[in-house]
């Protein structure tokens, strides 16, 4: 899956919902969630290692494959997606992503009169995003483990929410900067008239997903 | 006195010599005609120590310190990728062109200074190379570093000899104030620049490893403790705002915890925010003389280079419990340090001028003029031209002082300089003293009225001249107040014309290179506040304006003052 797959959230709006996450062991860390997102093993990485932290192909909000639930006590949970499902989950993303590189494409170059340089500039920030996101996510992760225990559940946390909201705030503004004030305007409206699309279009059942940067 | 209080006193002097323990406390006292030269008694072992304890001052030592550069990603940044996102970036927000392009181009912008060309030369001049005897492929001050957090990643911070070397007529000098540092300014630029750009960005648009990215981002979280303020000119430092102004974001608790609570928050704008206090750190060769450290002499008691690493890492947003350990665990690195600064000399008028450009009688006549006008504050130096068969001795040995005779207790005056300096340590030390570490340190600040008159070794180096720069050169010094330079630039020193050999000190006027009026930010202007160029007027002038001297008894006045 692409890069723009990181810019893309799924939003939970399950009533209730609450998301599990699998980290350093899978069938044994407990991640609340209306859909299951398995957050691949990793090593901690050292100045060598310049492979991102999380294999964000499988991590960028989005899920390639469904994660078992392990048998929690809390049986009221809903069930894992099939494989079916997920694929299906899978090549919708695809779906937005390639249109969505199509619109900021066609922003930067034909509305803008940006130069290709400058929509390279945007593609990185997209990706220090995704990069920016996971690693806070699992800075979080590794907190919550140490503070509970290997095997632990919790509910999305305003903190969660905040520091997600603090690092996209961080690119809008790096964008903003970078960029201008009108075609940050710009940006923002196709950005917000994109994710309306989405909405309109979602399978409730799926969750909604939205773009994020 | 008793027999037994006397033998007390004297096993205590006689404990405190054996174990060099320095006095630092409020109490402490310098006998008249003797220094701290070497304040731990380190003895024959003293140059060794020197030499050590100047790598330190070279190479930053504080490995906790709270602000780092990742060396390599600025390194590519800046020289290997011209066409980089975050250069675009840089460039779009700062409207300009970054002023260099390659790491020398900013040590240069700096004003870091150069490493001699042999560590091995003698005299003032002698500069040990941080890098086992190898010339360093950068400047003085800048300090490349592995730490605890980030055990696999070089960073870049900058050291004492940042602020404390400077070039004279182009050499470098260690323990003179640098005339044209921008460090100050680096932190502005950091504050204002760094928290816009995300780690993520970074680190791709540098090709930073993942450990050069953590770096960068404890950087970037420890720069919201950190409050910075520009200096005036180009030559004076900011550092006390600097602290004050970090210290003001931090809580209020023993370490200034950087915890943000709403009381931090509803706190009013510090002072220091627009009240100048801009002035230039002291050359290091008059600490054996002195009992009390700063321009104001306000603090009055510590270890003056503990006290450096305090505000430099309240200044850097470093956590304090973590600077009290590296203290406690890193005594003797402090101690070489101190050891170092304390034992540094003064050049010597010779060490850059022919004999030639000295008048030997002029100069005692002028001994004469400064013992009846200027001793009483600045003390006494005796000159080996005074000894008995002094003038069958070379010229450079009847030139050189043989002791100097300043205060027991480095005192403190008024002489109408602009107060601005001295009143805005009222605003911060109540909050320096009750940091646990600086009880731990037992470095105490009291603010004081005035400035420390200095001793004045040195002095035809040290222009421009009083604790803000104010005066450019001691002709302009001997004048009325109105008579002085309204305006003169803060150029560098590499050339002759660089330097007034009548007047010691910047040219003036017409006198001014012509390619200096290209630097704005060196255009010292004492009409700004905090600039004034008032006071130390008396010994000139009575107070009717009528001159106490002569030109000729100024002018062998200043003949003297270049050969202290």
């Amino acid at each position: 899956m692409k890069k723009i797959v990181a810019a893309l959230s799924l939003i939970l709006i399950l009533t209730l919902g609450v998301v599990y996450f699998f980290s350093q062991q899978p069938p044994e860390i407990l991640v609340e969630s209306d859909i299951s997102l398995p957050l691949d093993q990793e090593e901690k990485p050292t100045a060598k290692n310049k492979e991102p932290l999380v294999k964000t192909e499988d991590s960028k909000g989005a899920p390639k494959k469904a994660a078992p639930v392990s048998s929690s006590p809390k049986s009221s949970f809903p069930e894992a997606l099939s494989e079916e499902e997920v694929e299906e989950l899978d090549e919708l993303l695809a779906h937005y992503e390639e249109e969505w590189d199509k619109d900021t494409k066609n922003l930067f170059l034909n509305e803008l009169k940006l130069s290709e340089e400058d929509y390279e500039d945007y593609l990185m920030m997209r990706d220090g995003f995704e990069e920016d996101r996971v690693e806070a996510f699992q800075e979080f992760h590794n907190r919550m483990a140490q503070e509970k225990g290997s095997s632990y559940s919790y509910s999305p946390t305003a903190e969660m929410v905040e520091n997600e909201e603090r690092i996209r705030g961080e690119y809008l503004k790096l964008f903003k900067e970078r960029y201008g004030e009108e075609a940050f305007v710009k940006y923002s409206n196709l950005l917000e008239g994109y994710n309306d699309r989405i909405r309109r279009e979602a399978d409730p059942k799926h969750g909604v997903l939205r773009i994020d940067f | 006195m008793g027999l037994k209080s006397a033998l007390l006193l004297s096993l205590s002097l006689i404990s405190a010599l054996s174990f060099g323990k320095p006095d630092w406390s409020e109490n402490a006292s310098v006998p008249l005609g003797e220094t701290r030269e070497d304040i731990y008694g380190f003895g024959e072992d003293l140059p060794r120590v020197k030499s050590e304890g100047y790598i330190h001052a070279l190479k930053w030592p504080v490995d906790v310190t709270g602000l780092l550069v990742p060396y390599e990603p600025l390194k590519f940044f800046l020289e290997e990728e011209k066409n980089n996102p975050l250069r675009r970036f840089i460039e779009r927000v700062a409207e300009s062109q970054l002023g260099y392009t390659d790491m020398d181009g900013m040590y240069g912008w700096l004003g870091l200074n150069l490493y001699p060309e042999n560590s091995q030369v003698s005299g003032v001049f002698q500069i040990p190379y941080p890098t086992r005897g190898q010339k360093p492929d950068y400047r003085m001050g800048a300090s490349l570093l592995r730490t605890p957090h980030s055990p696999n990643s070089t960073g870049l911070t900058f050291s004492c000899a940042t602020c404390h070397s400077g070039t004279f007529l182009g050499q470098t000098v260690m323990g003179l104030t640098n005339k044209r540092p921008r460090a100050n300014e680096f932190f502005v630029m950091a504050k204002k620049y760094i928290p816009m750009i995300p780690s993520g960005f970074f680190r791709l648009a540098t090709k930073a490893s993942y450990e050069e990215k953590a770096m960068f981002k404890r950087t970037k979280d420890n720069l919201k403790w950190v409050g910075s303020v520009s200096p005036q000119v180009l030559g004076l430092d900011t550092s006390l705002p600097h602290v004050a102004l970090s210290l003001h974001k931090r809580g209020d608790d023993a370490y200034a915890s950087k915890k943000w609570s709403r009381s931090i928050g509803r706190r009013p704008r510090h002072k220091l925010e627009t009240f100048v206090a801009d002035s230039k750190p002291m050359p290091w060769w008059n600490l054996k003389y002195k009992t009390r450290w700063l321009s104001d002499g306000s603090i009055v008691a510590g270890n003056p280079i503990l006290t450096n690493f305090l505000w430099n890492e309240i200044g850097r947003g470093t956590d304090l419990k973590e600077l009290e350990k590296w203290m406690q665990e890193n005594d003797e690195a402090i101690e070489k340090l101190t050891a170092a600064a304390f034992a540094t000399k003064a050049p010597h008028w010779l060490d850059f001028f022919p004999e030639s450009s000295v008048d030997i009688e002029l100069a005692k006549r002028g001994e004469i003029v400064f013992n009846e006008s200027c001793k009483k504050c600045h003390g006494r130096y005796e000159k080996r031209w005074s000894y008995p068969m002094a003038e069958l001795e070379p010229l450079r040995v009847q030139t050189q002082t043989a002791r100097v005779f300043y205060h027991e207790k480095t005192p403190v005056k008024n002489v109408g300089t602009d107060p601005q300096r001295w009143m805005a340590t009222k605003t911060f030390s109540g909050g320096l003293n009750k940091l646990q570490i600086s009880k731990w340190m037992k470095t105490v600040v009291v603010p004081q009225e005035g400035y420390v008159p200095p001793p004045l070794e040195g002095v035809f180096l040290r222009y421009p001249y009083m604790h803000n720069n104010s005066i450019p050169n001691l002709c302009a010094l001997m004048m009325r107040e109105e008579d002085r330079p309204k305006v003169f630039i803060q150029g560098p020193s590499q050339k002759a014309s660089d330097y007034d050999r009548e007047c010691l000190g910047y040219p003036v006027g017409e006198n001014i290179p012509k390619e200096w009026h290209k630097e704005r930010d060196a255009l010292f202007d004492t009409r700004k506040p905090g600039l004034r160029n008032t006071g130390h007027t008396q010994m000139f002038y009575d107070r009717d304006g009528n001159p106490r001297m002569s030109e000729d008894e100024k002018r062998a006045l200043r003949e003297y003052l270049k050969l202290l």
